[in-house]
C-alpha cells in the first residue's frame, strides 16, 4: 500500500513536468462543424491519417458540432481555448453568410486561416424528364413563369449562387430551401422542383445514371469526372461558385505554435498518400495556403454582402 | 433470385461470415450504450473498411448497424433510457412490462419483433427494391405532411376519456419542435440568443429526460420497495422467446408493423425513428383494445421493434437503387461507397452486383444472428440490473447525461434533458400523458417543414394537400380519427337523451 502511494504521489510530480513538454502536448481537438460522415467530416478524418505520419506522437480528435449551417460550430472554433489544442474547419459560403447576416459571433478575424484543403463545384441540375437541356433553356424557362428551385438552406452555397444566377439572368425563383443535399436529390429525382443547385460530389452519379440532368457546371474549367458539362461561362453566363474547405485556428495562439500548425498543413496537403486518398474520395483538392485562403474568403464575404444588402434573407 | 443464391455463395466465405458476426456483436454492444448509435457506430468502423475488400466492408458496416438498430430497445427496455434513437418508442410498453415482472417475456418479444421484421425487410429489398424507388421517390411534400399528421392524429385514441391533457401535451411537444433556425426562411426562433438552441431541440434529450430521468426521480421516493422489485427483474431478465402458441392473434400485428417499417423506411428523408413511432401510433389506432397499449404489452413492443428494424432493411432500398440515403447511418454508408470506389444507383446493379449479394446477405443473416447473439448477450447487460437501486439510479443519471451529451457534443442538450426530467416527474404526477409529447417532437419538425414546402411547391394553394390523392387519404384518416370520438360520445349523448323518451312513448 505504501509503495502504492509513493508511486502514485511520483507521478503527481512528474505531471507537471510532463505538462511542459512539447507541443503538442495533449491531444488536438479538430471541431467539425458538421455531422459525422460528411464530405467535411471525412476531410478532417482523412487530414489527421495523414497529420499523424508527421506527428507520430500527436493525437487527433474529432468533435462533430452540427447544425444550424455549421454556426455553432464556427463559434466553437472562435471560442476555444487559443492553446493550439484546438481546431477546426471552415466552409464556404456559409462561414462568411453568417457573418454578413449578422448572426454569427465571430468575425474573419476571429480567426487564424491555415488553409484550404478541397473544394466541390456548384452545378445546375434539372429532373431527367425536364425539356430544360442548357442554361439558354433554363433562363427562358424562369422568365415564362417563376420556377420552383430547390437550395441547401438559407446562406449556404446553392442559395448565394441562385442569387447571383437571379442577377446575372434577370429572373427571380421561387426558392425552396432543404435541409440537406438529400432532400434535393428526392425532389429533383422525383420531378417535385424544376432545378435545384447543388455541388457536383452530390450528384454526378445520378447525372450518369441518367436520373438527373447536370445542365452546367459553375466554375473556370470543366470538371474531369463529367468532361462532357459545359461551364456556365462556356454557355455565357459568368456565375462562380464552389463550395471551399479548410482549416483555421482561432485567433490568438502563439506564434510558433501556429507556425508548426501551418507547416503541418502543407505536408499534409502536399502529401502523394493524401491526395490518392482524397482522389478516390471525390474531394476535389484546391488546396491554398492561410494568406491566399484568407484573401478568398474576404472576397467571398464582400460578394456575399452586396447580394444581402440588395434582398438581405 | 436464383442469381442471388449464386452471389451468396461468393459472399459467404468464412472470413465474411466471421467479419458478420463481429459487426452484429459490435452494434450489439453500441446500440445498448445510450449515446452511442448505430449511425456512430458505422462512422467509427469506417476507417476500418479502407483496408477489407468492399464485400467484407459492406458486410461488416450492414451488420453493425443491424446489430445497433436491434439492442437500443434493451436500456429501453430495462431501464426506460432507449439506447438508440429508433428504440424511443419501445420505451412505452417495454419498461412497464418490465415493471410487471416480465422483462424476460418483453425482451424475447423485442427479439423475435426485431428479426422477422429485419427479415421482412430484407425480402423487401432483395425482391423489388428498384421499383419500389421510384414509387417513393413520387412522395412530395404534401404527402410527407399528410403522414406526419396522420401520426399525431393518434393522440385522440391513446387519451381517451383524457383528451384535453392529450391535446395540451401534444401541443407542447410540437412547440418544442418549433426552437431553432426556422427551417425555410433560416430566422431563429425561441432561442433567446443561445447558439446552442439554434440547432433545435434534439428529441433524444427530451425523451431521456421525460422518460428516464422523470421515473429515477419517482423511484427513490420509493426507495424502501425498489431494491426488492429490481432484484425480482433482474431474476427474469433472461430473455424468454416467445411460444409459437403466444403468436396467435399477433401475426398479423407483426406483418402490418413490419409492412409500415419497410415501406417509411423506404422513403428517402424519414428514418427508422419516424417508422418506429407511427407504427406504434397505427398499431394503437387499429387495435381492438386501444386503452391497454402503453401499460405494458407484448404488441406495444411488436409494433415498434419490427417496423424499425423493417424501415432499417427498408432504408437501404433507395441508397441501393437511387443513391439517396433514406436515413442518417445510410447518408454515412453513401460515404463508405464512394471510399470503395462504387457508385449506388441503378448502375450499382450491373456494375457491382457481388458488392449488392454482399449486402443483401449480411442483412438477411445479421438478423439471424440477432435471434442467435441476443439471449446471452441480454443476460450480460441485465446483471447490471442487479445492482441496488440506490447506485443503479444515478448510474442511469450519468448514462443519460453521457448519452445526451454524445448526441451532438452539446452541454445544451444536457440542460434540456434535465429540464424535460422534472417536467416529465411533475406531468406524469398530473396525469399528463407523455407519450403525446414524444409523438409532437418526433413529427413536429417534419409536419411544419413539409406544410411550408409543400406550400411554396403549389404556390400558396392550400389545396394541393387534397388534390395529391395519397395526401388526400392520409388526412382524411387523420381528420377521422380526430373526429371520431367527438362525434361518438355527442351520438351516445343523443341517445341517452332520446331513450327515455322513446321508452315513455312505447309504454
Amino acid at each position: 500500500m505504501k509503495r502504492l502511494l509513493f508511486l502514485v504521489l511520483a507521478f503527481c510530480l512528474v505531471l507537471p513536468v510532463a505538462a511542459q513538454a512539447e507541443y503538442p502536448e495533449s491531444p488536438i481537438t479538430i471541431v467539425v462543424p458538421s455531422k459525422a460522415g460528411g464530405s467535411t467530416d471525412a476531410t478532417a478524418r482523412l487530414f489527421i491519417l495523414t497529420a499523424k505520419k508527421y506527428w507520430p506522437g500527436a493525437d487527433f480528435v474529432v468533435k462533430n458540432v452540427g447544425g444550424s449551417g455549421g454556426q455553432k460550430g464556427f463559434e466553437e472554433i472562435a471560442d476555444a481555448k487559443p492553446d493550439g489544442l484546438t481546431i477546426g474547419m471552415v466552409f464556404t459560403t456559409q462561414v462568411v453568410a453568417h457573418v454578413v447576416s449578422q448572426r454569427a459571433r465571430y468575425t474573419l478575424d476571429s480567426f487564424h486561416v491555415m488553409g484550404n484543403i478541397n473544394d466541390d463545384p456548384e452545378i445546375v441540375v434539372v429532373p431527367p424528364a425536364s425539356a430544360i437541356k442548357n442554361l439558354d433553356d433554363f433562363a427562358k424557362a424562369a422568365k415564362a413563369k417563376s420556377l420552383t428551385v430547390a437550395v441547401n438552406g438559407i446562406g449556404s452555397d446553392d442559395f448565394v449562387a441562385a442569387k447571383k444566377y437571379e442577377e446575372a439572368a434577370g429572373v427571380a425563383f421561387n426558392l425552396m430551401p432543404t435541409k440537406g443535399s438529400t432532400e434535393q436529390k428526392s425532389a429533383i429525382m422525383g420531378g417535385h422542383v424544376d432545378a435545384s443547385f447543388m455541388n457536383l460530389s452530390q450528384m454526378f452519379a445520378q447525372h450518369q445514371a441518367g436520373q438527373a440532368r447536370i445542365i452546367a457546371i459553375l466554375t473556370e474549367k470543366r470538371s474531369d469526372l463529367l468532361p462532357d458539362v459545359p461551364t456556365g461561362k462556356e454557355q455565357g453566363c459568368n456565375v462562380l461558385m464552389t463550395a471551399t474547405r479548410g482549416f483555421v485556428a482561432p485567433a490568438g495562439v502563439d506564434k510558433a505554435v501556429l507556425a508548426k500548425l501551418d507547416d503541418l498543413f502543407l505536408k499534409v496537403v502536399g502529401d502523394p498518400d493524401f491526395v490518392a486518398a482524397a482522389n478516390k474520395d471525390h474531394l476535389f483538392l484546391w488546396p491554398m495556403n492561410g494568406p491566399e485562403y484568407l484573401e478568398y474568403l474576404k472576397g467571398l464575404q464582400a460578394e456575399t454582402q452586396r447580394y444581402y444588402d440588395k434582398a438581405p434573407w | 433470385m436464383f442469381d442471388f443464391f449464386l452471389g451468396l455463395g461468393d459472399v459467404l466465405t468464412p472470413l465474411n461470415l466471421l467479419i458478420m458476426s463481429g459487426g452484429v456483436l459490435f452494434g450489439l454492444i453500441c446500440g445498448a450504450l445510450p449515446g452511442v448509435s448505430g449511425t456512430m457506430a458505422v462512422v467509427l468502423l469506417i476507417p476500418l473498411t479502407y483496408s477489407l475488400d468492399a464485400n467484407a466492408a459492406f458486410v461488416l458496416l450492414v451488420a453493425t448497424y443491424i446489430g445497433a438498430v436491434f439492442s437500443g430497445s434493451i436500456s429501453a427496455i430495462l431501464f426506460r433510457v432507449p439506447g438508440a434513437p429508433e428504440a424511443v418508442a419501445t420505451t412505452l410498453d417495454g419498461y412497464p412490462m418490465a415493471q410487471k415482472g416480465m422483462a424476460g417475456q418483453a425482451l424475447g418479444w423485442s427479439i423475435a419483433a426485431s428479426a422477422f421484421g429485419g427479415v421482412f425487410g430484407t425480402l423487401f429489398l432483395i425482391t423489388i427494391s428498384s421499383q419500389m424507388a421510384q414509387v417513393a421517390l413520387k412522395f412530395g411534400s404534401a404527402e410527407y405532411f399528410a403522414l406526419a399528421v396522420a401520426g399525431i392524429s393518434v393522440i385522440s385514441v391513446m387519451n381517451r376519456g383524457n383528451e384535453i391533457k392529450g391535446l395540451i401535451c401534444a401541443c407542447f411537444g410540437l412547440f418544442l419542435a418549433t426552437v431553432g433556425i426556422d427551417p425555410i426562411m433560416g430566422a431563429n426562433r425561441f432561442t433567446f440568443g443561445f447558439t446552442g438552441l439554434m440547432g433545435g431541440i434534439n428529441f433524444i434529450p427530451v425523451v431521456t429526460g421525460m422518460f428516464a430521468i422523470s421515473e429515477v426521480l419517482r423511484k427513490i421516493q420509493t426507495e424502501a420497495s425498489v431494491d426488492d422489485q429490481t432484484l425480482e427483474i433482474s431474476k427474469k431478465a433472461r430473455s424468454a422467446l416467445p411460444r409459437l402458441r403466444e403468436w396467435k392473434g399477433r401475426v398479423g400485428l407483426f406483418l402490418r408493423s413490419s409492412t409500415i417499417g419497410t415501406l417509411i423506411g423506404i422513403l428517402p428523408g424519414v428514418g427508422a425513428t419516424t417508422a418506429a413511432v407511427l407504427s406504434y401510433s397505427e398499431g394503437m389506432r387499429w387495435s381492438k383494445k386501444p386503452k391497454e397499449w402503453g401499460t405494458g404489452i407484448p404488441e406495444g413492443i411488436i409494433a415498434p421493434e419490427s417496423a424499425n428494424n423493417a424501415a432499417a432493411n427498408g432504408a437501404l432500398v433507395p441508397l441501393l437503387a437511387l443513391g439517396i440515403p433514406g436515413s442518417a447511418t445510410t447518408a454515412v454508408m453513401l460515404g463508405a461507397f464512394i471510399i470503395h470506389g462504387i457508385k449506388p444507383g441503378p448502375t450499382l446493379f450491373t456494375d457491382a452486383m457481388p458488392v449488392v449479394y454482399a449486402i443483401f446477405a449480411a442483412s438477411l443473416l445479421s438478423n439471424v444472428l440477432i435471434l442467435l447473439y441476443a439471449p446471452p448477450f441480454i443476460r450480460a447487460f441485465a446483471l447490471l440490473i442487479r445492482i441496488p437501486y440506490k447506485i443503479l439510479g444515478p448510474l442511469i443519471m450519468v448514462l443519460s447525461v453521457v448519452g445526451c451529451y454524445a448526441v451532438r457534443n452539446s452541454m445544451v442538450d444536457v440542460w434540456t434533458m434535465l429540464a424535460c426530467g422534472l417536467l416529465g416527474y411533475v406531468l406524469e404526477r398530473f396525469n399528463f400523458p407523455i407519450v403525446s409529447i414524444l409523438l409532437g417532437v418526433v413529427l413536429g419538425g417534419l409536419a411544419e417543414t413539409e406544410f411550408r414546402r409543400a406550400l411554396i411547391l403549389s404556390g400558396g394553394d392550400y389545396f394541393t394537400f387534397f388534390e395529391r390523392p395519397i395526401s388526400a387519404v392520409l388526412l382524411v384518416v387523420a381528420l377521422g380519427a380526430m373526429l371520431l370520438p367527438g362525434v361518438l360520445s355527442l351520438c351516445k349523448r343523443l341517445k341517452s337523451c332520446r331513450a327515455p323518451k322513446t321508452a315513455h312513448i312505447s309504454s
